[in-house]
């Protein structure tokens, strides 16, 4: 049976000045999901999605979709911040701890950091620390439903306590890396970690 | 001569990306930050942005650089497939 997470501030209930804690300067709620994509929507069958961990582990490891669907899931409830303002509170997810996915390999003691690599070609670069610890998934289902493709699916990364464009979609692979290396928005001004409680949105906040 | 090559642009996400539409590869990207315009041309050969003209209707984007209604701009861009 799926273990519940709750994110931070969630209570289940709506209240206005609960909604308010919640929100990080600058930004609004949304009612809506919007759809932000720096590239076509890949579409990859389920046939030939695999999911990889590679870099300093000891063996690389590698997923095809059904093998990733018997791995231990978890229900996750969080508030997502995109840096373009808008906020979404509550959303509900299904998907894999990246804690148990790195239960399953190796770490090197040099690995520092991530970088998430993408179909299509996307890339985001996080603090090791930042994904581990349950702050971070790899979801596969949205509001008890397989993720839609515009949001990322078949699976996508979620780290809930950053900016939304480090939850990257059509998730691939995550790489362990010793140094830091900045991924697709990174190298084009924004910042290399983005939190948004401490509106980290572009380079040098 | 290369003919000129209509890009796939992507406005709806936190900068803006054009693409070639055969190999859909980064032709360009382009962020505007509080304090600086990032310029990644990485697949782009040249440029050829067309002047705005008296005639020409307005673009509806505020910088004039890029109107991908208006289809003023073309680049020539080494086709990948």
């Amino acid at each position: 049976m799926a273990k519940r997470f709750v994110s931070r501030g969630f209570t289940g209930k709506r209240r206005e000045p609960e909604a308010a804690d919640r929100l990080p300067p600058g930004q609004h709620i949304t009612p809506s999901f919007p759809v932000l994509s720096a590239g076509p929507t890949p579409r990859v069958s389920l046939d030939e999605w695999t999911f990889t961990i590679e870099g300093l582990v000891r063996e690389p490891i590698t997923w095809s979709w059904e093998e990733f669907l018997s791995l231990p899931t978890q229900t996750y409830v969080a508030d997502i911040h995109c840096v373009t303002k808008w906020s979404k509170l509550g959303t509900e997810w299904e998907g894999v701890s990246v804690d148990t996915l790195f239960e399953q390999v190796a770490l090197d003691p040099k690995a520092g950091y991530v970088m998430a690599f993408c179909y299509g070609g996307y890339t985001t670069n996080l603090p090791l620390p930042d994904v581990v610890g349950g702050k971070a998934f790899v979801a596969y289902k949205y509001d008890g439903r397989p993720l839609a493709p515009e949001h990322g699916g078949p699976a996508r990364l979620v780290v809930p306590h950053l900016y939304f464009w480090k939850s990257a979609k059509w998730v691939r692979g995550l790489r362990l890396l010793e140094e830091d290396q900045p991924g697709f928005w990174e190298s084009m001004g924004y910042h290399n970690r983005g939190d948004p409680w401490k509106e980290e949105r572009y380079r040098g906040d | 001569m290369r003919r000129p090559l209509a890009l796939l642009a992507f406005m709806q996400s936190p900068g803006f990306v054009l693409r070639c539409p055969a190999c859909e590869h980064v032709v360009m990207r382009i962020v505007e930050t509080p304090d600086a315009i990032y310029l990644d041309t990485r697949g782009a050969a040249c440029f050829r942005l067309k002047k705005r003209t008296s005639s020409s209707p307005s673009s509806s984007h505020p910088s004039g650089i890029f109107d991908p209604n208006g289809g003023k701009t073309r680049v020539s861009s080494p086709r990948r497939s």
